[in-house]
């Protein structure tokens, strides 16, 4: 397996994991909660790069035919995006523990706070969608790590190191 | 170099869109009317301590409850196409 399909794969992970502890604040505590998400948002940035070349690839191609299921797709990643920055602002403007901390106070407006619980929500659904449309990936790059996967080359194993998958 | 223009890309398009959110959410006064909470301060609603104090981690339990149910509900609905579009002649899918 390719040394960047690790690196996807162990970045995804934890992303999950981050993504697990942050939509529970209520356990981790609000400053956890905080600093986690901002870091979150730099391995989304990472996991963006990690697949530049689809990005550009489908965004060149979208309008071409035949391409309906990752249209789909596309836009479902335009939409986890987008509420991926709501989240972050809306959570930035309400902030307690790291505004506070690198000394700034923001204008209280308490449609944040109902913008960062519903954007919080969404974020759940999408990320379903999200990891069931990789989900033949994930288990295949999870045999593979794990030694039981290497005789036997599925269509998704064979796809493993492409770039660009359309 | 290539690498830092992309990481540009990127975050020249996140700060486009949430500079159209924050423009739309009129933000700059409160509309709750409540006067801001003290530094550090939970609000005076919250039924919880900011701080963690609950033990099983229930939250985590809804999140991956309600993901699966979204994935499953995709899946259903992707096999239910597919089997609407088997319905079509075979002579019109490429390879058949
Ligand atoms: C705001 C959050 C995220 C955005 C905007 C995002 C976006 C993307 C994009 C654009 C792609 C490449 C296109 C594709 O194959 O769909 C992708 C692939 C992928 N993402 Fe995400 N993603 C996010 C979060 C996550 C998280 C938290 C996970 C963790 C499970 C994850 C797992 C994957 C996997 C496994 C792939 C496929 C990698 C491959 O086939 O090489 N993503 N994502
Ligand atoms: C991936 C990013 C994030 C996710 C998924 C997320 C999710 C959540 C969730 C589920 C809640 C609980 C809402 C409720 O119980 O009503 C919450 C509350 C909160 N979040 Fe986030 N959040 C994220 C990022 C952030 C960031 C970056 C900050 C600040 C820098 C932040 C600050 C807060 C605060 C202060 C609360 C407590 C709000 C209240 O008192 O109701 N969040 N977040």
């Amino acid at each position: 397996m390719s040394k960047q399909n690790v690196t996807k794969y162990l970045l995804d992970i934890s992303t999950f994991v981050g993504f697990l502890i942050v939509m529970d604040p209520r356990t981790s505590g609000l400053a956890i909660h905080e600093w986690l998400a901002v870091a979150l948002g730099g391995a989304v940035l990472v996991h963006l790069l990690l697949n530049w070349n689809w990005i550009v690839e489908i965004t060149k191609r979208l309008f071409t035919k035949g391409l309906n299921g990752t249209r789909a797709n596309y836009i479902l990643n335009w939409l986890l995006f987008i509420d991926g920055i709501l989240i972050m602002l809306s959570g930035i403007m309400i902030s307690e523990a790291v505004i506070p901390a690198l000394g700034l106070t923001l204008p209280v407006n308490m449609v944040w706070r109902s913008l960062h619980d519903l954007s919080a929500n969404i974020s759940l659904i999408l990320m379903g969608l999200h990891i069931t449309q990789h989900w033949s990936w994930i288990v295949s790059t999870t045999k593979r790590l794990l030694g039981r996967g290497e005789t036997k080359r599925t269509p998704a194993l064979a796809m493993d190191d492409r770039q660009v998958k359309a | 170099m290539s690498t830092l223009y992309r990481i540009l890309v990127i975050l020249v398009v996140a700060t486009l869109i949430g500079g159209l959110i924050y423009a739309a959410v009129g933000s700059g006064n409160s509309t709750s009317g409540l006067p801001a909470p003290a530094d550090g301060q939970p609000r005076p609603e919250d039924g919880e301590s900011p701080e963690g104090d609950s033990v099983l981690p229930l939250g985590v339990l809804k999140s991956l409850v309600i993901m699966s149910i979204a994935g499953g509900a995709y899946l259903a609905a992707g096999k239910a196409i597919s089997r609407k579009k088997s319905l079509t002649p075979k002579s019109l899918i490429p390879n058949h």
